[in-house]
């Protein structure tokens, strides 16, 4: 009953928060630029026509009708129009979004899986030889430029070595995918055609790599530092007293007290990852949805930009809803 | 006004960090505390030699920008087409790019630009979110609320997104760029400096000088605000090389600093075609000065923290 009534408030903390924004957005959007008109028509076009367009957009209206506006199309799903592509934002997204999800969630899964097992190694080893080299691979992949970690890949593993496939998008030109959730490690499944499930693998190994070698790097540390203060508690070394099998307290017992903070970085880490993957995309020239954004608001079109950082901004505040009941549900002494 | 300073003294040393005074013209024996204080950074950064490594790292970096154009004979952004493209050698120490600039030159230059983007932006954020914590934390209950939720929305954006959108809206140039990391800085500065005052509002001090007739903004802005700022520095300190990180993202994506001046993320745009055919060298110098610049500055910033909070150590 009282998780219920914190979730409840919580679901209720998000509304203002959601909000505000939309609110950002359309200030950022509406107000800063000084002519939304004119990056639209550009210099040369007549009067009329900047009028014409100026209604159509309904830029004549007073700011708070079209707040109003701008709100009531978002709870619509109607994002505007893509003016490079000539299709509707939502149109467009639903082509572009697979992609980068696919890229994001795939570099999840790598960075899960390596920096528990490394984190715990490095605090179960601390100040060993293992230790050591694990804090200078993070030093460095906190401070190396991904967009550039990438281009060196691209010359190591393409130019160089011919292992990777050219860093031109999710697949060969060759190959073809029937389209059915845009998710081609899914759909190539669905297919069961194995072949083209190893080529988008093999298309993603590169990209995968770049962007999420900043969050192992981040994840890793955070794993050690709260396992070694774990491992430090008593009732670790109650356990070890016991004659309990390393591992058993390893992972266990202590990762299960430990797991909490990097929870919280985890869920972070999904909304890092679409915002980090705008670069990567570039250099991969991956068809995703940031790559459509910045290319868009390079051409003068602001609309996608609007949509996609709003997405993520409200899929972000889902995320962190869910962390805090999960929070919950692991940490029984929390309470509401 | 012994008992307001012994106080102070105290909440100091419950938040770890008595012997670096954040103020030292409010303690009267000056002269030997900031001995002290000395002898303690000295200490702690002979048990902290990468922090050593990365301060002298950085200080060569920011030299470079200051004197490195007397080292070199090129223009940054004079393009000479007959010299297009050519490996590192004794006269283009890294080369040259697809239009006949000199690499090495040019990210001489980049350095000043990449510093200045960084220490302007970090500063003012910095600035800002310290002023904006501090009102909503002192002045409290609905005000803060408001602008709890308002700082709760620009932190649900990820923060190269808000970055682009604002970008895209200003237009790129190095000004905007600025800006943008302003804007996406100082929400984190706001919440470290409302969750230290909070913590500090309580404090016995508060009392006495509220007692001895301070004035609201003046205990605010002379007794709480200096009292919460070490924190502020460390922060800063790491936000530095986060914030080139970012300077250079936007300008690789063509949202920041645009051709012909020299900018590290933009150079390695500029080299990242000529990396699929092999011309290795007019990307990756400026992407290493990107990694040293960052790597260093952190390596500082984490030295920093230990001296300021040692419970981190």
């Amino acid at each position: 009953m009282k998780t219920a009534l914190f979730i409840l408030r919580r679901l209720l903390l998000m509304i203002p928060i959601v909000f505000g924004v939309l609110v950002i957005t359309f200030i950022i959007g509406r107000i800063i630029p000084a002519d939304p008109v004119a990056l639209l028509v550009g210099q040369e076009d007549d009067r009329a026509t900047v009028e014409r367009v100026r209604q159509e957009l309904g830029l004549d209206q007073p700011l708070w009708t079209q707040f109003y506006v701008y709100i009531r199309n978002f709870a619509r799903g109607d994002f505007g129009m893509c003016w490079s592509t000539r299709n509707p934002v939502v149109k467009d997204l639903a082509v572009f979004l697979p992609a980068t999800i696919e890229l994001v969630l795939v570099s999840m899964f790598f960075c899960i899986v390596l920096a528990v097992p490394l984190g715990v190694y490095a605090a179960v080893r601390k100040d060993t030889l293992g230790d050591h080299v694990s804090r200078v691979v993070s030093l460095f992949g906190v401070a190396i430029p991904s967009f550039w970690l990438g281009l060196l890949l691209i010359f190591v593993f393409f130019y160089l070595l011919r292992w990777a496939p050219p860093p031109m998008g999710r697949i060969g030109f060759r190959t073809s995918i029937d389209r059915v959730t845009g998710f081609y490690l899914v759909d190539s499944l669905l297919a069961g055609d194995l072949k083209a499930f190893g080529q988008t693998l093999s298309y993603l190994v590169l990209p995968v790599a770049a962007i999420s070698l900043r969050k192992l790097a981040q994840l890793t540390r955070l794993v050690r530092s709260t396992m070694i203060e774990a491992l430090s508690s008593d009732y670790i070394q109650t356990a070890r007293s016991h004659g309990l099998r390393n591992r058993l307290i390893n992972y266990r017992l202590a990762f299960k007290n430990a797991s909490l903070p990097p929870i919280t970085q985890i869920a972070d880490m999904f909304g890092d990852l679409v915002g980090g993957a705008v670069v990567i995309e570039l250099v991969f020239a991956w068809p995703g949805a940031g790559r459509w954004a910045v290319t868009s608001a390079l051409a003068g079109d602001f609309a996608p930009i609007q949509a996609f950082a709003v997405i993520c901004a409200v899929v972000r505040v889902i995320t962190f809803l869910i962390t805090d009941i999960m929070y919950a549900v692991i940490d029984k002494r929390i309470e509401y | 006004m012994r008992i307001l300073r012994r106080r102070k003294d105290q909440v100091a040393a419950v938040r770890g960090s008595e012997t670096v005074d954040s103020h030292p013209q409010e303690t009267d024996s000056g002269d030997d505390r900031r001995g002290g204080s000395w002898h303690f950074f000295i200490y702690v950064f002979r048990r902290n030699k990468l922090a050593v490594i990365g301060g002298l790292c950085l200080l060569f970096i920011v030299l470079m920008g200051l004197i490195g154009p007397l080292f070199t004979a090129y223009s940054p952004t004079k393009s000479d087409m007959k010299s297009a493209s050519l490996p590192p050698s004794a006269t283009h120490w890294m080369g040259t790019d697809a239009m006949g600039m000199d690499i090495f030159t040019r990210v001489i230059y980049a350095a000043r630009i990449d510093l200045y983007i960084a220490a302007i932006a970090v500063v003012l954020a910095a600035v800002i979110g310290s002023v904006y914590g501090a009102i909503s934390a002192f002045y409290g209950k609905v005000l803060d609320e408001v602008m709890m939720r308002f700082l709760d929305s620009f932190q649900a954006f990820p923060s190269i997104l808000l970055g682009l959108a604002i970008a895209a809206a200003l237009g790129p140039s190095l000004r905007n760029v600025i800006i943008v990391l302003v804007v996406v800085n100082v929400p984190m500065y706001a919440r470290l400096v409302r969750s230290q005052i909070l913590y500090l509002r309580e404090a016995p001090f508060v009392d006495a000088a509220r007692m001895v007739g301070n004035s609201n903004t003046r205990i605010m802005f002379r007794h709480l605000l200096p009292n919460s700022l070490s924190p502020v520095y460390v922060q800063a300190s790491l936000n530095v090389g986060w914030s080139v990180l970012m300077a250079a993202s936007l300008s690789f994506l063509g949202l920041g600093v645009q051709a012909p001046e020299p900018e590290w993320g933009l150079m390695v745009s500029q080299g990242a075609r000529q990396m699929v055919v092999g011309d290795w060298w007019s990307a990756f110098f400026p992407g290493l000065f990107i990694l040293l610049f960052v790597l260093s500055s952190n390596l500082l910033g984490d030295g920093l923290q230990d001296v300021f909070d040692p419970r981190r150590r």
